[in-house]
């Protein structure tokens, strides 16, 4: 530490009480100055943008008095608000407390309001703990250490939140890809619509374009993207009667876009062991069908990942250079651990008990939920059974339904029109990502801001977030202690040993991950 | 010496810095909400506007009560009786909202105590108490200026995007006794409870 090799004595016990004393002071007095309420209106034909995990819902009724649920939630079949809080009047006065039941349609507004941590707050907290939190959580778990491609946030409902991240496999140069992302939790409330495009760990991103798409959605219904790389309209979503996993019913996990995950645990002798479940879904029409999925991966790809650099360790930039100069093979090894891992497979059953590939969803990345389609061969209605094969413990299930699928539809295609970085405005930024001969370069710790045109009626329109590019990880000082070619080089020519050697110590780590994960974000 | 002669001067100065990078609510002492509270509670921001030109100037502040299409309703008090103005959205120069009471003692506490720590520094503290000063302002303006929402130069209507901070932001109900309106008593907001963190 620099201040340590600068220091002239040792201090005296006087002296060290009273710094203990103002560094306490200093952590205390922090407490509770952090947070910045965000207020959201949502009107009641626009309930499905409420968020069920906003801690409080207000309802403005017409007659100016205000119901102040602490535990509330909205039920689509009776189109009902329930929930339990306070009745206040006109002047904020309580008239009743306790459970509550009213019509949706009785409401004026919705309001929620939702504690942010101040961003400005934020960096005072990386000022005081920077170098102690940090670095300790990397220390205890190398291979929890916070890492992203881009993340994409979009004001919501209840402020800004994480809706995307983009092209998580394109680790090098050579691996830059497309992605797209459904914007599904943004609710823009002008024509102006704002993402913030974050670099929130130890990685340098190169980001060639980050363009909106917006299409058209039909009257009561939704659009999905396809593992075809098309949009399709859904004019009807069917949620799954029945969903049974190893772990027994999983229906309630999977039957909304809520947050709540059906998860597993990694298999503790195999990683790339596979689990299935099967859906039921009931009264199917007849006509084009798709499988939609919302989900995200755990951090097993992200600690394999890891694990593999710290096996390279100081000869990791030699390998990824073989990459870059084309070498097949050697990227035939580099996908083996992908290959290895898998998607989510859907199969459908054609008769009693056969089930038939139809398709798989490999959309990559822990941090943000997206949402695909998989097509479905043309079949007859009624009853309809889909198995669902994964490896165990990769995939996060948010909701699974059953699309009656109509037209393919063409996006419009939005460029930012504005770009700010750090608050500032930034031409250059918002040349490299409009010009296609170019590319914007972020570093730990940017933020820019894109602001984008919608078009009229903006709220009749489906948005996404298509982006290209890739990304580059900084080797941390903590993973070359581990430093072995020779587990480097079995990771990838015997990839299934691999998967076996390394369960154990992922199981050990599992369950602490994702709070070790989140805990060491370079930003905020 | 050196040194507690230095930290001396060096919290002198960020006293100094935070006093002028403040910007304050407006509202009066213990009016607004604390962040938390706004998750319970449902009265409006405090506003002030400003209407009039020149010697004519004039500045009405109290609740926000609501916006509609071309009027803003303020409900200004008077002890415990309040009197609703209904004020053309045509005639404001400008207008202010306090949201929330963004409590600046912690942040300025805690900054004074961050520079005072670097005491612990030695000699280093010539280097890291500066940065914990110019941090500290910075994030303290930054901060007590996200309390505040105001209408200012703009070529669109921010009006609708103020709504939200409003006693009625679905407008004000129609069939309401103006009269019956009272305002929020200052000192009386709701204390932190039971309210919870996302």
């Amino acid at each position: 530490m620099f201040c340590s090799a600068y220091a002239p004595r040792t201090p005296s016990g006087c002296t060290r009480s009273a710094v203990a004393l103002v560094v306490v002071g200093t952590l205390l007095a922090g407490c509770g100055a952090s947070d910045i309420p965000e207020r959201q209106l949502v009107t009641p034909h626009s309930k499905y943008l409420l968020d069920p995990a906003s801690p409080t819902l207000k309802a403005h009724m017409h007659d100016g008095d205000v119901y102040v649920l602490s535990r509330w939630r909205v039920d689509e079949s009776t189109s009902m608000v329930v929930g339990t809080g306070r009745l206040l009047d006109h002047n904020r006065v309580e008239r009743e407390s306790g459970s509550f039941e009213f019509d949706i349609e009785s409401v004026a507004l919705f309001e929620t309001n939702v504690l942010q941590p101040s961003s400005a707050v934020g960096s005072m907290s990386v000022l005081t703990g920077l170098s102690l939190a940090m670095t300790a959580y990397c220390i205890a778990n190398p291979k929890a250490c916070f890492g992203s491609c881009p993340t994409f946030y979009a004001r919501g409902p209840d402020g800004f939140l994480l809706q995307a991240e983009g092209f998580s496999s394109s680790v090098a140069p050579s691996l830059e890809a497309s992605d797209v992302d459904a914007l599904s939790r943004a609710a823009p409330t002008s024509r102006m619509l704002e993402i913030r495009m974050t670099n929130e760990a130890l990685e340098t991103h190169v980001v060639r374009y980050a363009d909106v798409l917006a299409l058209s959605r039909p009257v009561g219904g939704g659009v999905v993207a396809a593992t075809d790389g098309r949009f399709y309209e859904v004019l009807q979503a069917i949620q799954p009667v029945s969903c049974l996993g190893p772990e027994g019913d999983c229906i309630k996990p999977v039957a909304a876009l809520d947050g709540l995950e059906r998860i597993s645990r990694a298999d503790p002798t195999y990683l790339g062991a596979k689990e299935e479940i099967v859906l039921e879904f009931a009264g199917v029409p007849n006509g084009d069908l798709g499988l939609v999925i919302s989900s995200r991966q755990s951090l097993m790809t992200t600690y394999l990942f890891y694990q593999a650099l710290s096996y390279l360790g100081s000869s990791a930039c030699d390998w990824i250079a073989e990459l870059e100069r084309g070498d097949e093979e050697m990227r035939q090894r580099f996908n083996a651990m992908v290959d290895a891992l898998g998607g989510i497979e859907v199969l459908a059953e054609t008769t009693p008990g056969e089930f038939v590939f139809v398709g798989e969803i490999r959309e990559s990345g822990p941090l943000a939920t997206d949402t695909s389609v998989v097509r479905f061969p043309r079949g007859a209605g009624g009853n309809r059974r889909i198995l669902l094969r994964m490896t165990k413990g990769l995939w996060r299930l948010d909701r699974v339904s059953l699309a009656v699928l109509g037209s393919a539809v063409e996006p419009l295609r939005l460029r930012p029109s504005e770009v700010l970085h750090n608050g500032a405005l930034a031409d250059v930024a918002l040349d490299e990502l409009t010009d296609p001969d170019r590319s914007l370069t972020t570093y730990p710790g940017d933020v820019y801001s894109l602001m984008y045109e919608l078009p009229y009626e903006f709220g009749k329109y489906e948005l996404f977030l298509e982006t290209r590019g890739y990304y580059l990880e900084w080797m941390r000082e903590e993973w070359l202690a581990e430093e072995d070619l020779a587990r480097a080089v079995k990771m990838f020519l015997n990839t299934e040993q691999a998967l076996r050697d390394l369960a154990p110590e992922f199981a050990a780590m599992e369950a602490d991950m994702e709070k070790t994960f989140w805990s060491s974000r370079y930003v905020r | 010496m050196f040194v507690r002669a230095r930290a001396q001067g060096i919290v002198l100065a960020a006293v100094a810095v935070f006093l002028t990078g403040c910007a304050p609510t407006g509202a009066p002492s213990q009016w607004l909400p604390e962040p938390e509270a706004t998750q319970v509670e449902a009265h409006g921001a405090w506003i002030r506007v400003e209407h009039g030109t020149g010697d004519d100037r004039v500045r009405t502040e109290g609740e926000f009560l609501a916006v509609e299409e071309d009027t803003v309703f303020i409900l200004t008090a008077q002890d415990t009786l309040g009197r609703v103005v209904a004020m053309p959205k045509g005639k404001i120069e400008k207008a202010r909202l306090g949201t929330f009471d963004p409590n600046m003692g912690g942040l300025v506490v805690w900054t004074l105590f961050g520079t005072l720590s670097t005491v612990s520094h030695g000699i280093g503290l010539i280097l890291t108490a500066p940065v914990w000063i110019i941090t500290g302002s910075i994030v303290t303006g930054i901060h007590s200026r996200s309390a505040i929402e105001e209408t200012g130069d703009m070529p669109w209507d921010t009006w609708p995007e103020l709504k939200v901070y409003a006693r009625f932001p679905q407008g004000l109900p129609d069939n309401i006794d103006r009269a019956s309106l009272k305002p929020r008593v200052s000192g009386s907001r709701p204390r932190r409870g039971s309210t919870q963190r996302r």
